[in-house]
């Protein structure tokens, strides 16, 4: 397990051992909805998989409508999963691995309670057809009001903390502190600019894309990359190589995320400076993502061989960083507009953002709930097993998945490209790749089955010994006759 | 990333003279040359209006040229692209950078932008055609019998000579006009001689450059 | 400056940069004419736009034609030039869309003329094309009793759409707004952009 590797130069997380006490309750109320959350979108992602295998498949029922699920199961994906495992990482750091205590309790209990009731309501709302949008922007306005509160409830307080407590050179307060940042200020003016008449033309979609591709980069990568730092001392032993280039890499992540969205818009109706700027832009992150990847393998290749347990931990945080450097690379190639004739609106592209999402950001948080969950409910997770299958089910399911996509995004690419090829034969061409990534989706289910199923009985053991604990103490107060409160 | 990131030294914190590895230095190099280079060659002049370039942006140009190719001798590959009908090269010019206002058929849009297709301008003196497009026009102009009052940008600091007297002669021989054929050399020494004239050029102003016969005829 | 504050700072800049350049400025340059509604969408068009987005067509169609070395868009009379601004300057939704399981829609009120047409596809879309991945919209139509004549938009459904003896399917509201949409989608020629019928 994770808290086995005793590390001197670890800031953070260095102390084996329980978290406060005080963090317990926070850190389920934000990790047991994001557990549910993925599992909705992991059932919404292969109902929408199913879908493309027979579109007649649960007959024509407005709220399942390919094009209503496929949105939702990325929503919930990345506003369910992603962004309260994001927000738990900031306060581990903000709380030093647990160490401290947590002082704004019950405003984190408030946000998470309004947070999901916000997303419930946001996703119902995009199945009923009162989306907006197709984009990460596309939840419902209702919704909005208790997203955006709760989050400001949390991360208000957290960049406060994460501030007042900053620590010198820690690469990770900086990266989780771009995710906290980051988020409302881009959501908050793209929502009201989505929902001011006034803002027409073709803004509306360069706006929509500096969000969608903010999200994701400076966003819930940074949240992402903030974990790899902050997990590096205890799951490698030592921290990242190469703290300075990797603050280069820092500033040059927080700036040219935010620019990197017109690399979509390749051929579509923006100025010529607007494309090449955004191109351009990813062959830079590109360059940040392999500085980071770089401190992370020299780090890796020290890192002491003495591994007695099987840490789930490390293996979930190798995958992320494979398939993070695999993503940017693969995001800066795509773009270049030799490539981008035959491969721009074909699921190759789904590819690379299913190897982001699920390969890099998924997997690097599971490497964080891992680390994260025994010290804050103390105890160890009950099964090496379970983590083993969620794993390998895991990395199998996402590694067919994004090969079966980009194989038959090449193959649609390539006829799309052929204007005497009508557009169904095309789709034709595409088709058995789609249909059998249906079988990695059912993968990925089961996979993150096993990982709900081994937290539940986790935090079952745990509630049990703890229970056992408070009426051992209890009897104990009885006996000695101190009230307790 | 400057080639100075040396490691960190921090005695606590990396056991090391730990380098960065070559291969990084060498791959950050080339990329972040790379995305420099490619945005100043695809900056369209930070302009609002310029949507496409040719060349490299525009990616393997579509199969127009199939056309041209099969009329090539087979044993003929090393013949130079370059060498392609200046007609074509002006047709995929207009279409990149005129055709958003001026329309693909040449026809423009009634009371914005006046029309290529017959007009007068565009028929007449190659001089003052080849000066308004590098400079660009403003104010009040009559074409086809309409009376324009619009502003189009210059392009000598978008398109190359050659573009120039290619997307001209493209102009000056599609839709009914029966132009000359404009030279490279001529736009060439048009672009030296108004080289001191930076702002649009006005109506008035650009008419001095005719020769006197197409002059009149414009009106 | 505390190191801190500077960070702070940093990363509040480089997001206003970034909503600077993709943001505010192409809404000062590229935006609507005017601050005032007057040229955009109305009606079921506007409407239609709406149930556009919130089913999702976009996840399946673009609305983007690419100039004609970014691919074969216009080879394929999807449209006769490459998409411009001009062409969404009134529009608030923006559907450019992120995939292409099926045709391009910048210019389909071009190409398809008939309603009928569209609410028969919409209705059943393996009917006039089998075999395709688009699911069917039968959400969008309503099935109502068949009083004397039927109705002149009831669908003329045989065989194993057939409605019950009795019965007829029309378009909902929502159907019809969707196709005026789709109707009102010809950005070429240009002058007859973004008006609906």
């Amino acid at each position: 397990m994770a808290e086995t590797l005793e590390s001197k130069e670890a800031p953070v997380m260095g102390s084996s051992g329980e978290a406060d006490p005080s963090l317990r309750a926070p850190f389920l109320w934000l990790l047991g909805p994001a557990a549910v959350w993925l599992w909705v979108a992991t059932i919404l992602a292969l109902l929408g998989s199913l879908k493309l295998v027979d579109p007649r498949f649960l007959g024509a029922w407005g709220w399942l409508t390919f094009g209503r699920i496929s949105p939702a199961a990325f929503l919930s994906f990345v506003y369910g999963f992603g962004i309260p495992v994001g927000l738990s990482a900031a306060l581990w750091a903000v709380t030093k691995g647990g160490r401290l205590p947590l002082l704004g309790r019950r405003w984190c209990l408030a946000s998470s309670f309004l947070w999901n009731v916000g997303l419930w309501g946001g996703i119902t709302g995009v199945l009923a057809g009162e989306s907006r949008s197709l984009s990460w922007l596309g939840l419902p306005t209702f919704s909005l009001p208790s997203l955006g509160l709760a989050y400001l409830l949390l991360a208000g307080w957290l960049v406060a903390a994460l501030v007042s407590r900053w620590e010198e050179a820690s690469l990770a307060s900086r990266f989780l502190l771009l995710g906290l940042v980051w988020i409302p200020w881009a959501g908050g003016v793209a929502a009201l600019m989505m929902h001011d008449p006034a803002v027409r033309g073709v803004a509306m979609g360069s706006l929509e894309w500096w969000f969608n591709d903010g999200l994701l980069y400076a966003g819930l990568g940074a949240f992402a990359l903030g974990i790899v730092y902050l997990l590096a001392p205890t799951s490698l032993g030592r921290p990242l190589a190469f703290s300075r280039l990797g603050r280069l890499a820092f500033w040059a992540w927080a700036l040219f995320a935010n620019l990197a969205g017109t690399a979509h818009l390749v051929g579509g109706p923006f100025p010529l400076w607007m494309v090449s700027l955004g191109v351009s832009s990813r062959f830079l992150l590109w360059v940040a993502a392999v500085a980071v990847g770089v401190g992370f393998w020299v780090a890796v290749r020290r890192r002491p061989a003495e591994k007695r347990d099987w840490d789930p931990s490390w293996h979930f945080l190798r995958f992320g960083m494979s398939s993070f450097l695999v993503a940017a690379g693969l995001g800066a190639l795509l773009v270049l507009p030799a490539w981008s004739r035959y491969v721009h609106y074909t699921v190759l592209e789904e590819a690379q953002l299913i190897l982001f999402l699920y390969g890099f950001l998924g997997m690097t948080f599971f490497s964080l709930l891992y680390a994260l969950l025994p010290r804050v409910l103390g105890r160890p997770w009950p099964s090496p097993t379970l983590a083993k299958a969620h794993f390998w089910l895991s990395s199998y399911g996402i590694s067919f998945l994004v090969g079966l996509l980009a194989v038959g995004g090449l193959f649609q690419g390539v006829g799309l490209d052929e204007p005497e090829l009508p557009i169904h034969e095309v789709i034709v061409l595409l088709l058995p790749f789609l249909r059998s990534a249906a079988a990695p989706a059912t993968a990925l289910l089961a996979a993150h089955a096993v990982f709900g199923l081994h937290l539940l009985w986790l935090i079952l053991e745990s509630g049990a010994s703890r229970r056992g604990d408070e009426e051992s103490a209890l009897a104990r107060a009885g006996m000695e006759g101190v009230r307790t409160p | 990333m400057n080639c100075e990131d040396q490691p960190e030294r921090r005695v606590q914190e990396t056991s090391s003279e730990e380098r960065l590895p070559c291969f990084f230095l060498v791959f950050a190099t080339v990329i972040v040359l790379f995305a420099a280079a490619f945005f100043l060659r695809y900056s369209g002049g930070l302009r609002w209006d310029v949507y496409d370039a040719s060349g490299y942006l525009a990616g393997i140009p579509r199969p127009a040229v199939t056309s041209a190719a099969t009329a090539v001798p087979a044993g003929g590959p090393a013949q130079k692209p370059a060498a392609a009908n200046p007609i074509e090269v002006g047709r995929d010019v207009y279409q990149a950078n005129c055709a958003a206002c001026h329309q693909p058929t040449g026809q423009g849009m009634s009371g914005q932008f006046p029309p290529v297709a017959g007009s007068d301008w565009v028929n007449g003196d190659p001089r003052v055609l080849t000066a308004m497009v590098l400079g660009g026009l403003q104010g009040p102009v009559q074409v086809a019998g309409a009376e324009y009052n619009g502003m189009m940008p210059a392009w000598k600091t978008v398109l190359s000579d050659a573009k120039i007297a290619a997307v001209l002669t493209f102009l000056r021989q599609s839709w009914g006009n029966h132009g000359s054929a404009v030279e490279e050399g001529q736009v060439k020494s048009i672009r030296a001689e108004t080289a001191s004239h930076a702002a649009p050029w006005k109506v008035e102003e650009v008419e001095t450059l005719a020769g006197k016969s197409a002059g009149k005829e414009a009106k | 400056m505390t190191e801190q504050k500077r960070v702070l700072l940093g990363i509040l800049l480089a997001t206003g940069v970034g909503w600077l350049l993709l943001a505010w400025l192409p809404l000062q340059k590229l935006g609507p004419a005017s601050g005032s509604a007057d040229g955009a969408p109305f009606g079921r068009a506007a409407i239609g736009g709406q149930i556009y987005a919130a089913n999702g067509c976009a996840s399946c169609h673009t609305q983007v034609v690419r100039p004609p070395n970014l691919g074969s868009d216009i080879a394929r009379g999807w449209g006769a030039r490459r998409t411009l601004p001009s062409d969404y300057r009134e529009e608030h939704i923006i559907p450019l869309g992120v995939l292409r399981l099926g045709p391009d829609l910048s210019d389909v009120g071009e190409r398809r003329t008939d309603p009928h047409w569209y609410y028969r596809f919409l209705y059943d879309p393996r009917a006039t094309y089998p075999g395709t991945v688009m699911p069917s919209y039968r959400y969008l139509f309503a099935r109502v009793p068949l009083l004397g004549t039927s109705l002149p938009d009831s669908l003329p459904l045989a065989g194993r759409d057939a409605p019950p003896p009795g019965f007829q399917v029309v378009p909902s509201p929502e159907a019809r707004a969707l196709v005026a949409y789709l109707l009102s989608l010809k950005r070429v020629p240009p002058e007859e952009a973004g008006k609906t019928p």
